[in-house]
C-alpha cells in the first residue's frame, strides 16, 4: 500500500504490541519501542505520523515521552495513550501532558482502529 | 532532693491548734496571776486601813488618858479619876487589836512595840507617880504639871503615833498603787490574750484555707484541661502529704491517659495506613489484571470479528493461552498473599539442590530481557538446603525478577552462593536504580512500593513481604544492602541439608 502512515507503538508487553498491530491492520507501518530509551531513539530516527503510548514503561513514565513529543518542533502529531491505569487522575494527567485520546486496557480492536483513523485524517 | 517526709494537713492543723492552746494557756495564766495579785493587793490595803483604825483607837484612848490625868491634877475631882481609870482599862484591848495587825509585819511590830513601851513608861513612870503625889499634895503635883516633863512625854507619844500613821498611810497609798497596777495588768493580759488568740485562729484558718483552696482550684483546672484534650496538664507533687498524694495520683492518671491516647493515635494511624495500602492494592491488582485481560479480550475479539489464515489464528490462540496462564499465575500470587497474611501456608521440607534451583529461576527470569546478562558464581561441592522447593523457587524468582525490574538500563545480574559452613548464603546483585534511603526501612512492608511507580516499574508491593514470610518460616534470614544509583544486593541465608539425605 503506498503512502502508508507510520505509527510508533510504545508498549513493554510484546503481546500487546502485536495486538495493536493486528487491530490496526496493514494500512499502517509500525515502529515499536519497549522502553523510554527505545521510544526516544525511535522518535529521533523515524518521524512517526502518530503515537500509541503506554503509561508505565521501563525507565520512566509514558508521560515523559509525551512531553518530549510535545516539545519537538514541527507539526503536532496525534498521540493516543493506552493504559491499564484507568482512573480519572491518570486521564487528567495524560490530557494535561498533551494526549489527544485516552484508551483504557482492555480495548476493543475495531474501536482503536476507528479512533486512530479519525485522528490521522 | 527532698529528704524530709511531707507533713499532712491533719498534722499541720494539730500543730497549729497546739500552738493556739499554748498561747491561750500562757495568757490565761498571766490573767490568773494578775487577778490573784490584785486580790492580795486589795487584802493588804484593807489590812493597812484596819491597822490605822486600831492605831487611831489606841491614840484616842491615850489622849483621853492624858486629858483625864490633867483634869484630875487641876481639880482633884473624883470624876476625872474615874475617867482616867476607864481610859486606862481601854488601852490594853486597843493594844491587843493593834498587835494582831502587827503580828506578821516585823517593821510595824517594831513601831508598835516602841509605842506600847512608851505608853507603859508614860503610865508607870509619870502618870501613876503623879496621881499618887496629887493625893498627898495637890499643889506640888499641879506645879509638876506645869513643868516640861508632861509636855515632853505627851509630845513623844504623839510623835510615835504620827510616825505610825504616816508609815501606814504611805503603805496604804503604795498598796493602792499596787492594786491599780495589778488591775491594769490583769485587764491588759485578758485583752491581749483575747486579741492574740483571735488573730491566731483567724490567721491559721485563713492561711490554711487559702493554700488548700488554691491547690484544689488548680486540680480542678488541670482536670478541665485534660477533659478538653490538653494532656500535658500536671499538678505539683510538693506540699502537704494529702495534696502531694493527690498530685501524684493525678499525674499518674494523666500520664496513663496520655499514653493510651498516643497508643490509640498510633493504632489509628496504622489502620489508616493499612486502609490506604489496601486501596492502593486494589488499584494495583486491577492494573495487573488488566494487562493479560487486554491480550485475552483483544485477541478473542479479533478472532471472532475478522478472518485470519490458520497460521495466524494459531499464533493468536497461543498468545491467548499464554495470557490466560499469566492471569492464572497472577491469581495464584494474590491467593498466596492471602495465605501468608493468614499464616496458613504449610512448608513441605525436603533437601533442595540450590545450584539447580538458581539456574532454573535465573534462566526463567532473564529469558525476556536482552539487556541483562547473568553472572552465576557457585562454589564447588553439593549446595543442598532443607526447604520447600516451590516456595524457595518463588523467593529466588522474586529476587531475580526484582533485580531485572529495578535495573531498566540493563547490565549484569550476579547470583552468588557463599558457603558459610552450616548455612548457605545466596546473593542477588544488580547495578540498577538502588533503593532510596527513605524507602529502605519499609522495603519488606506489604504493599509498599516506594519510588517504584515514579520509575514506571510495575508490581504489587507484595513480593518481598511474601519472600520474608517464606524465608523466616524456613528459619532463615533475608536482608539487603543498597546504594541509590549504584544498585542493590538482596541475600537470603538458609541452613544446609544433612549430607547423607537423598536429594530430589
Amino acid at each position: 500500500v503506498p503512502n502508508r502512515r507510520t505509527l510508533l507503538i510504545c508498549e513493554d508487553e510484546s503481546n500487546l504490541r502485536e495486538l495493536v498491530r493486528a487491530s490496526l491492520g496493514p494500512d499502517y507501518r509500525f515502529v515499536e519501542a519497549s522502553s523510554v530509551a527505545e521510544a526516544e531513539e525511535a522518535l529521533r530516527l523515524s518521524a512517526p505520523d502518530g503515537v500509541l503510548l503506554d503509561l508505565m514503561l521501563p525507565g520512566g513514565s509514558g508521560l515523559d515521552v509525551l512531553r518530549a513529543i510535545r516539545r519537538r518542533p514541527g507539526p503536532r502529531i496525534p498521540v493516543v495513550v493506552v493504559s491499564a491505569w484507568t482512573t480519572a487522575d491518570y486521564r487528567d494527567a495524560a490530557t494535561e501532558a498533551g494526549a489527544d485520546a485516552f484508551v483504557s486496557k482492555p480495548f476493543v480492536p475495531d474501536e482503536l482502529a476507528a479512533l486512530v483513523a479519525r485522528l490521522l485524517v | 532532693v527532698r529528704l524530709r517526709r511531707p507533713t499532712t494537713i491533719a498534722f499541720r492543723m494539730l500543730i497549729g491548734s497546739a500552738a493556739l492552746a499554748l498561747v491561750i494557756t500562757v495568757a490565761m495564766t498571766a490573767l490568773v496571776l494578775a487577778v490573784s495579785s490584785l486580790r492580795r493587793a486589795i487584802t493588804a490595803e484593807a489590812k493597812a486601813k484596819d491597822t490605822l483604825t486600831a492605831a487611831l483607837r489606841l491614840q484616842t484612848a491615850t489622849g483621853e488618858l492624858e486629858s483625864s490625868l490633867r483634869g484630875f491634877l487641876l481639880t482633884s475631882s473624883r470624876n476625872f479619876q474615874a475617867s482616867w481609870e476607864r481610859s486606862l482599862r481601854q488601852i490594853p484591848p486597843a493594844e491587843r487589836r493593834l498587835d494582831t495587825f502587827a503580828a506578821d509585819d516585823p517593821g510595824l511590830r517594831a513601831r508598835v512595840d516602841a509605842l506600847e513601851s512608851d505608853i507603859r513608861v508614860y503610865v508607870s513612870d509619870y502618870a501613876r507617880p503623879l496621881i499618887a503625889l496629887a493625893r498627898l499634895s495637890p499643889e506640888i503635883a499641879r506645879s509638876r504639871t506645869a513643868s516640861d516633863e508632861g509636855k515632853r512625854r505627851s509630845d513623844r507619844l504623839r510623835q510615835r503615833f504620827d510616825g505610825l500613821a504616816a508609815s501606814e498611810n504611805a503603805r496604804t497609798a503604795e498598796r493602792a498603787a499596787a492594786v491599780q497596777r495589778a488591775s491594769t495588768i490583769a485587764t491588759g493580759s485578758a485583752i491581749a490574750a483575747l486579741v492574740f488568740s483571735g488573730l491566731l485562729i483567724t490567721g491559721i484558718g485563713a492561711v490554711g484555707a487559702r493554700a488548700l483552696s488554691r491547690r484544689l482550684k488548680r486540680a480542678a483546672e488541670a482536670a478541665s484541661e485534660i477533659a478538653s484534650g490538653e494532656f500535658s496538664a500536671r499538678l505539683p507533687e510538693a506540699g502537704p502529704a494529702e495534696l502531694a498524694e493527690l498530685g501524684r495520683a493525678f499525674n499518674t492518671m494523666a500520664e496513663a491517659l496520655d499514653q493510651s491516647r498516643r497508643t490509640l493515635l498510633e493504632q489509628n494511624r496504622q489502620l489508616e495506613e493499612n486502609e490506604r495500602r489496601k486501596t492502593e492494592l486494589i488499584t494495583i491488582v486491577s492494573h495487573e489484571l488488566r494487562t493479560p485481560l487486554a491480550g485475552l479480550l483483544g485477541f478473542t475479539n479479533l478472532l471472532l470479528a475478522r478472518d485470519f489464515d490458520a497460521q495466524t489464528r494459531k499464533h493468536y490462540l497461543a498468545i491467548v493461552h499464554d495470557e490466560s496462564r499469566r492471569l492464572s499465575a497472577l491469581v495464584d500470587r494474590f491467593l498466596d498473599v492471602g495465605r501468608v497474611e493468614d499464616e496458613a501456608f504449610e512448608l513441605q521440607l525436603d533437601p533442595v539442590d540450590l545450584a539447580q534451583l538458581l539456574r532454573e529461576q535465573s534462566e526463567l527470569m532473564l529469558a525476556d530481557s536482552t539487556r541483562h546478562t547473568l553472572v552465576l558464581g557457585l562454589p564447588e561441592g553439593p549446595l543442598h538446603v532443607m526447604a520447600d522447593r516451590d516456595r524457595l523457587a518463588q523467593v529466588v524468582g522474586n529476587l531475580i525478577a526484582n533485580a531485572v525490574k529495578y535495573s531498566p538500563e540493563g547490565g549484569p545480574i550476579e547470583i552468588v552462593v557463599h558457603d558459610r559452613g552450616d548455612t548457605l548464603r545466596v546473593e542477588v546483585v544488580d547495578h540498577g536504580l538502588g533503593i532510596p534511603a527513605e524507602d529502605q526501612s519499609q522495603i519488606f512492608t506489604k504493599f509498599f512500593r516506594g519510588h517504584a511507580a515514579v520509575h514506571g516499574i510495575p508490581g504489587t508491593g507484595l513480593g518481598l513481604a511474601v519472600a520474608r514470610e517464606i524465608v523466616e518460616a524456613h528459619g532463615g534470614e533475608i536482608g539487603f544492602a543498597s546504594r541509590p544509583g549504584e544498585g542493590t544486593t538482596f541475600w537470603i541465608e538458609l541452613a544446609r541439608a544433612p549430607v547423607e539425605t537423598p536429594v530430589f
